[in-house]
Parts: structure tokens; sequence; C-alpha cells
């Protein structure tokens, strides 16, 4: 059998952080590629997150200095955003421990409390759309956080997660069907 | 067979959704010269001749040995005789314990301007340095109150003696041996304004050997021959290729624990080059008997597991052992990805037309063949990243294809094959610098093929035999549910009456606060906000926050109050008369008397959680997180004079929310655990601390007490959010599931 693994899915996004990864672990100074590169999916994903500028901004810097701190120990193994997001993700809990007494997730999205969408929300599916998710479990939003915020693949979505990619796949398509079938039957009254 | 959703324009609203927020310029700026100077340090610094400094002494000479060490006996022995060294501290994780295991000799406490910071703990290893500290008190103004205002980001450091500063990444790092004072210093409490709060903590520590009686948990090597296992599963034509053959999970490690053990399990999915494996559900555990058995993945030893050096996945599996026979079964399902023809391309022509727009549709339903089976291309749409999204559907044995466009070259994608779990449906995006528009030539190839469901398992037993654990599953003193039993507890007899007050899923996706009698028939629906609610102890009122206010209903007139206040988290006193909340916008605890709709603070200080009333009305109860660590400190605030004792420390609790509640005679605290999904129970004095119901699900998402000492307890049951209302008398362990509740409880009244 010939040898696939060259085959699988082509990610011109991973090619060309190889690149950067590798000037950046030749000269340090060269992370600033890096930083601007991820700079926009970490912070929406902080934000997603964190339901405030201040909080995503102290994330999104921790996120990047971590990351500055750790490059060196960074396993050249493909996965610069996963490492990354994974860096993002437990800054984030850090911020919630630290500033938070209820669950983020939970509250960013909340029907009634989410300023951080506001004009975006006017039409009345956008906010029926808000409230579905608002009311879905932490682990769900995160997923789509991870999958529309972050911008992440699959796979660097299970890297993230802990978890595998097809399980990753699995759970959100079926969490789109289930949002979509809700949409649809309130479309429908 | 779960088929890929036609989603796409579901996904463009999420990403919306998502895509509100953009970093300030001012930030992207700040950050990047901030970064750039950090570089040029490390340029600077890496230009100096490299002198050993006498604290790097000895791990220098260790990582020497270690090198040379490498070098004679080869990587992948250096890797085992390093996992040797391993041993396992509950929540600090794996450590190399090839050296003393230091402590922190005592802790170390300093208050200034109210503001407590107590250094608890430390744990030095050969590896790292694991520490823990709780801060106290600040109050919720030292915050910024505008979000366009960053607090304090400066990371807090060990400072050695010789003056080297230990930066914390997730731990901080060894501590030389030789080393046995430090100090931490902590530049500014995170995220707080400057002047606000005091700065500048520093707290000397000493570190003495750890206690005999430390609990290090051995990790034990396992010698494991893989059987190779993959097999089809139900009545599977296929028949495992000798390639997938080659692949076999491995138990790597094995920790004895009290009830049980933690498997540490290997599995290289990419060990066979010539074949491409997915997994493609959840790792299963069966005994001898072949029964299931259930298990949850330790975050402290997972998070702290080194990564397998030839690429495998390794995963940490918890179970109770009682009543498992073994040996015990270990399996993963997958599948095997082939390509059978990699030359095998098709092409074809797609107008996009000279303007695609984000959104745009096209239904194609071309039929096309490739590697022997037909495709058809039903859509195509243009996506918001400038890109394409191609949907396809094929026979079941497809699992995707690699689509381009000619003359444009892609900046990112996704999507691909479904592995077999979509029944051929499958789709491929591509998005672009700019989006390709007009006459476009498509070429599809490198088609492959999935198989069936294989199962690839390995066997393992404990080496000896215990007699230390029961012969069948039992509940610990004191439990009144588990994993085990939850689904198997009586339902709620007829003879109980009453109300509640759930948030519900309605059949339009709307979420729905409502009053409900217990067979789940509907009283009343109050709201489609009402996620923040709760009753009052004497059953008579029902209180929720919406947009517009405090809302009271009262449940016999059907009468509704509402109040313009604003906040979170609100507590009825027990007639109803006052409530206790968070607001927001302002800061801390307030109390509002709903005779007369006036409001007051009562505390001020940030990130407190209101968990009931004293049976007299006379005090609050809140639970105030610690910054720094997971604590939560329990106390009372007297609602007159507003002074505030602290009682003790929740140290086992939610990192997310407590979730805690105080029963109606002022007794005993019902809170959420760490990993949220168990409830424990406490006296008011901090003492006789139990696990009431263990592990019932994804999550606790409720709990409540009714007037006369039933506890009411929601549970998210899995990731179809299906949920399950359990009635539990602490006192007798008398438990019921309420049935005809399936939704999160926020307030219970018993008849």
């Amino acid at each position: 059998m010939e040898n696939i693994a060259h085959k699988q899915t082509i990610c011109p996004v991973q090619d060309e952080d190889e690149a950067l990864i590798r000037r950046a672990k030749r000269d340090p100074r060269e992370f600033d590629a890096l930083y601007r590169r991820y700079l926009q999916p970490v912070y929406r994903y902080l934000y997603s997150r964190l339901g405030s500028v201040e909080d995503a901004e102290d994330a999104t810097a921790q996120t990047f200095l971590s990351a500055f701190e750790g490059f060196d120990r960074y396993r050249h193994d493909g996965h610069f955003a996963a490492w990354l997001f994974s860096i993002a993700r437990r800054k984030a809990a850090d911020i919630f421990r630290k500033s938070s007494m209820h669950d983020p997730l939970d509250d960013t999205l909340r029907a009634d409390g989410g300023d951080m969408l506001g004009g975006l929300m006017d039409q009345e599916r956008s906010i029926r759309l808000k409230a579905l998710v608002a009311s879905l479990p932490v682990e769900e939003i995160e997923l789509l956080q991870l999958r529309f915020a972050a911008d992440l693949s699959f796979a660097e979505i299970a890297s993230v997660l802990e978890r595998k990619e097809d399980a990753v796949k699995k759970s959100l398509y079926r969490l789109l069907d289930r949002l979509q079938e809700k949409m649809e039957v309130s479309n429908e009254q | 067979m779960n088929n890929e959703p036609q989603t796409h324009g579901l996904e463009d609203e999420i990403r919306s959704l998502f895509a509100a927020q953009e970093p300030s310029p001012a930030f992207s700026a700040q950050l990047g010269a901030r970064l750039s100077k950090l570089a040029d340090t490390k340029v600077h610094q890496s230009h100096r001749v490299f002198i050993l400094r006498p604290v790097w002494g000895i791990p220098a000479a260790l990582l020497l040995l270690m090198l040379v060490v490498f070098f004679i006996i080869g990587p992948k022995r250096v890797y085992a005789e390093v996992r040797r060294m391993l041993g396992y501290i509950p929540d600090v994780g794996l450590v190399d314990s090839s050296s003393p295991i230091r402590v922190l000799a005592e802790p170390v406490e300093q208050t200034r301007n109210g503001i407590n910071i107590t250094v608890r703990s430390a744990v030095l290893t050969a590896d790292r340095t694991h520490i823990e500290y709780l801060v106290f008190g600040v109050p919720r103004d030292a915050y910024p109150a505008s979000e366009d205002i960053s607090g304090c980001i400066q990371q807090e450091y060990l400072l050695l003696p010789d003056g080297t500063r230990l930066e914390r990444t997730n731990d901080y790092p060894a501590v030389p041996a030789d080393v046995n004072e430090a100090v931490l210093v902590i530049p500014c409490i995170p995220n707080t304004l400057p002047g606000t709060v005091p700065d500048a903590w520093s707290f000397p520590l000493k570190f003495v050997p750890a206690p005999p009686d430390m609990t290090v948990m051995p990790v034990e090597e396992v010698v494991t021959v893989p059987t190779f296992t993959p097999e089809p599963t139900a009545a599977a034509e296929a028949t495992p290729t000798a390639e997938a053959s080659k692949l076999a999970p491995v138990v790597e490690r094995v920790i004895e624990t009290e009830d049980g053990y933690v498997l540490i399990v290997a599995f290289n999915l990419y060990g066979d080059p010539s074949v491409w494996v997915q997994q493609t559900g959840p790792v299963v555990l069966t005994d001898a008997a072949g029964k299931k058995v259930a298990y949850s993945i330790p975050l402290d030893i997972q998070n702290s597991l080194v990564p397998d050096p030839n690429g495998a996945d390794l995963m940490a599996y918890k179970f109770d052992a009682a009543g498992v026979q073994f040996p015990l079964t270990i399996t993963y399902p997958g599948v095997t990805i082939t390509v059978p023809d990699p030359d095998a391309t098709v092409s074809f022509t797609f107008d996009a037309g000279s303007n695609p727009q984000p959104g745009q549709e096209w239904r194609l339903n071309q039929q096309l063949e490739l590697a022997g089976h037909m495709l058809t291309l039903v859509s195509v749409d243009a996506d918001s990243r400038r890109g394409y999204s191609f949907h396809f559907k094929a026979d079941p044995h497809v699992n995707g294809v690699q689509v381009s466009i000619e003359g444009y070259t892609p900046n990112g994608g996704g999507g691909g094959g479904g592995a077999g779990m979509t029944n051929g449906e499958f789709s491929v995006s591509l998005s672009y610098p700019s989006i390709p528009a007009g006459s476009l030539n498509v070429t599809l190839s490198n088609l492959s093929e999935v198989s069936e469901t294989l199962l690839w398992s390995t066997m393992w037993s404990p080496t000896t035999p215990r007699n230390d654990l029961p012969s069948s599953s039992q509940l610990s003193e004191g439990m009144c549910a588990n994993s085990s039993t939850v689904t198997g507890l009586p339902s709620l007899p007829a003879s109980f009456t009453g109300e509640a007050l759930i948030s519900r899923f309605n059949d339009d996706g709307a979420n729905m606060l409502s009053l409900v009698n217990l067979d789940g028939s509907i009283i009343a629906d109050l709201s489609t906000q009402g996620h923040w609610a709760a009753t009052s102890a004497d059953g008579t009122k029902a209180g929720y926050f919406t947009e517009t206010g405090f809302t009271v209903y009262d449940i016999a007139s059907g009468v509704k109050t509402i109040f313009t206040i604003s906040g979170y988290n609100p507590y009825l006193s027990t007639r109803g008369t006052l409530l206790a909340y968070i607001d927001p916008t302002a800061s801390g605890v307030y109390l509002a008397d709903l005779s007369n709709g006036t409001s007051r603070q009562i505390s001020g200080k940030a990130y407190s959680a209101v968990i009931g009333w004293a049976p007299d009305d006379s005090e609050v109860y809140v639970a105030e997180m610690a910054a720094g660590g997971a604590a939560w400190q329990i106390q009372s605030i007297e609602v007159q004079s507003g002074q505030a004792t602290p009682l003790f420390l929740i140290e086992n609790g939610s990192y997310k929310a407590l979730n805690a509640a105080l029963s109606p005679d002022g007794q005993w605290i019902a809170y959420r655990s760490r990993e949220n999904s168990s409830v424990y129970l406490v006296s008011i004095d901090g003492s006789q601390n139990r696990l009431l119901l263990d592990s019932l699900g994804l999550g606790i998402s409720g709990i409540t007490w009714s007037a006369d000492g039933w506890l009411a307890v929601s549970t998210i049951l899995n990731y179809s959010n299906e949920e399950l209302v359990i009635l539990v008398n602490p006192a007798t362990c008398e438990i019921y599931q309420v049935t005809g509740l399936r939704a999160t409880i926020k307030g219970i009244n018993l008849k």
C-alpha cells in the first residue's frame, strides 16, 4: 500500500505556519509574524469566552507573552495553532478563576446579558440563534467558539480539547444539526 | 448514522455571532511592541558568552548525565528511564519523583488594606515547582469599570537567593535541590487598576522535605506485548487489513488508587505510515463479564503527561475497580482510510459569475466519476472567508476528495472526509486571499475510501489481585447516588406534590422560565429571559431578573411586581420580602427591600456569590471566590450592619460556578464539585464535608432546597442537553428522580 500520509487534507495555512515557525526559531524577532497572524483569532476566541474587552486584552497579552516565553519548548509537530489556543484556553480559565464568580461561557452569550452582540443581533433570527447558543452546555459553546471564533480546524480543536478529531467533528455536526433543527422549527411557527 | 448537517448558512451566522469584536489598534500595537522588546532582549542574551551560574550546576550536571545516557542507551530507553521516575501527587499530577520531594515549610500570609494573600502550599519536584496561593478581599472597584481599560497583567515569579527569576507558565521550573528558600513576587493583583490596591507583594518561602505520609502514588510501568485485534463490528464485510493489524493500544502505566486504578494508555494511530487510521468513537472499557466500566479522565494526570516520543496519543482513564472482573478490555473504535488510485483525477468547469457574494449558492447536482466511485457535487456556496465550500454525496465507502481550483492558491481550508460517519456526504472548503471569480476549472483528486468500523483493543489485569475492594460497586458512606445508581433511581411517588421553578428549553428553541407542578405540567410560563431566578423559602414567591428589572411573582395570586433593579444571582429571603443579589455594574453584594423598592450595597468585595439567607433573615451568606487558586470563602454578612464574618473555605468546589445553596435551617451548604458533576454537602461550621452525589453526568446545572430540607439537583446527562432532576433527603438518603422535570431546577416548594 502506498504511503498516503501526505495526501491527507492539504492545509496551506499549516505550511505557512511552518515557515514562520522555522524563522522564529532562528530569530526570536520573527515571532512578530506569528503574533500578527494569530492576534485576531486569539482575541476573538478570548473575547467570545470572556465577554469583555478588558479580559480579552488581558488574556490575549498573557497568551502571546507565554507563547513567546515557551516558544523554545514548542514541539515542531505541525500544530502551532492548537498549541497557541491551548495556552489561550488556560489563560481564559486563569482570568476566569481570578475575576469571575460564574461561568463566563454561560454569560457572554446569555440572552439577558449580551451587550457584546448589541447592534448585530437586531434581527429576530439572530436573537433566536443567540438565545439558542446561550442555552447550550459550556462544552458545546466552546466547541462553537473554537470553530467559528478561532477558525481552528477539527484536528486543531481536537488537540486543544484533548479529544479525538472524529469525536470533535461528530459533536460539532450533531450540534449544528440540532441548532439548525431548532431554528427551522421556530421559523415554521 | 450521523450525517454532516447542511448548515452552512447557520455556520456563517454563528461566525458572525462571534466576530463582533476586533482588538483595538492601540492594544495590538502595544502588545506587539512589548513582544518586540522581549525578542530584542532574547537576541541580545543569546549573544552573550554562556557561563553557568552556580545554581544551575546541578541541573546542568543532570542534563549532561541525561545526554550521556541518551547517547549510550538511545532515546527510547532514556524516555523509559524518565518514565520510571514518575509518581502521582493528587491535584499536582505526574511528577518526577527521582529526587526527594520538598514542600512549603508553612503557609505564608500577608494582609494589607483588607486584602489577604496566603501562599498555602508548594510542591517541589525534580521537574517543576507547583505553588498555590489565594487572594481574598479585593474590592470590586479595584477592577476597571470601563472595558477599554486594562488592569495589571504582570506575571508573578519566584526569585531565588542568587537573583535568578523563575517565570511561571503553568507551574514554575524546578528549584535546584540545594536551594531551600525563595521569594514569591506578585507584582500586582491580576487585573487591578494601578493605585487601587497594594502592589509589590513579596512572600519569603521556605522549603522542607515532604512529610513521610505525603501521598505520592507509585506509577507502575507495564510491560505489554501488543495484541493486534482490529476486527470489524457487527456483520462487517471488510476484513482487517494486515497494515491495520500493526497498530494496537498499549497500557503503558498504571496507578493504583484507593478505589481502583488509573490506566495510561498509548495508541499510536500514526504508528504505521502505510495506513491512515481515524478514531470514530469514545474508548470503551469492558470487564471480563462483558460489563461496561465507567471511567473519567483525571485532568491533573492528563495535563502532566509527557508527550510520547513516537507521537502516540496518551490518555489517562480512571475507574473504580469494585466489582470489576479482570481482565479489562480497552477498545478503540475507528476506521482505516486509503487512497485506492492516487493518480485518478476528474475536472469540471464551474461558473461563479463575475461577482460572487458570500452566502451565494449554486445547486449543481453534477455527477462525477473518480477512482471507481460516482460522486454527486450537490452544491457549491461562497462563504465569508473569501472562498467556496463544495458539498458532495457519494456511496458510504467514500471518505473524501481533494479539491483545487486551477490558477488559485488557497490560504486556508477545511472539511474533508466524513470517516465513515456521514454516509458518504462530505464537504470541502477552500479560502483565498480574494475570492476566485468567473469560469473556474475545478479538479478533484485523491479520493479516499473508508473501511467499516474496526475495533482496536488491548487487555489489562492488575499484577496483584487486590483484596481491599468490595466485590460489587457500592455507595460510599454518606453518598446517596453515583453514576452507577442514578439512572435506576425510583420515580418520585405521587404522594409528593408541590411546585418547581425551572428553566427549560421549549419546542420553539427558547429558554423558558416556568413554574410547574412536580409532574411537569405547567402552571405558568414566566419569562424567556429568566436564567437567574429563585423561590422564597416559604414557597409563596418566585423571583427572576429580566432586562426590565427584577420580577416578583406571587405564586398564589399570579400577580407580578417589577422592581427596576438589575443584577444576577438572586436569593429571596425566607419570607420573600428581601432580595440579596449581585450588581454587576456597581460593586458587590446588594440588598433590596421589596416592601419599598430600595436597595443598598452590603459588600463591596468582588466575585462573591449569594448562597442563601439565615432562617431569621438577619444574615446573608455569600461565597467569595479566591483569585490565584480555586477556593471559595464562605462568609455571613449581617443585614443591618454589613459586618462580614469569614466562616470557612471550600477547596473542592467548582472552578466555574459553585452553585452553592444554604439549607433553609441554615445548617448545611450544598455545592458543586471541582469537576462540576458531583454535589458535596458541608455543615455551616465547615465540618462534616461529604460527597452526596457522585459523578451524575456532564455537570450539575442547579441546586436548591425545599423548605423542609429536601435537596433538588438538576444534572445534564449528555451532550444532547438532556437533564434529570433528583430529589434527595440528605439526612436519610431517601432519593428519587423527578421524571416530569427535564430541566434546570431553580427552586422547589414541596407541600
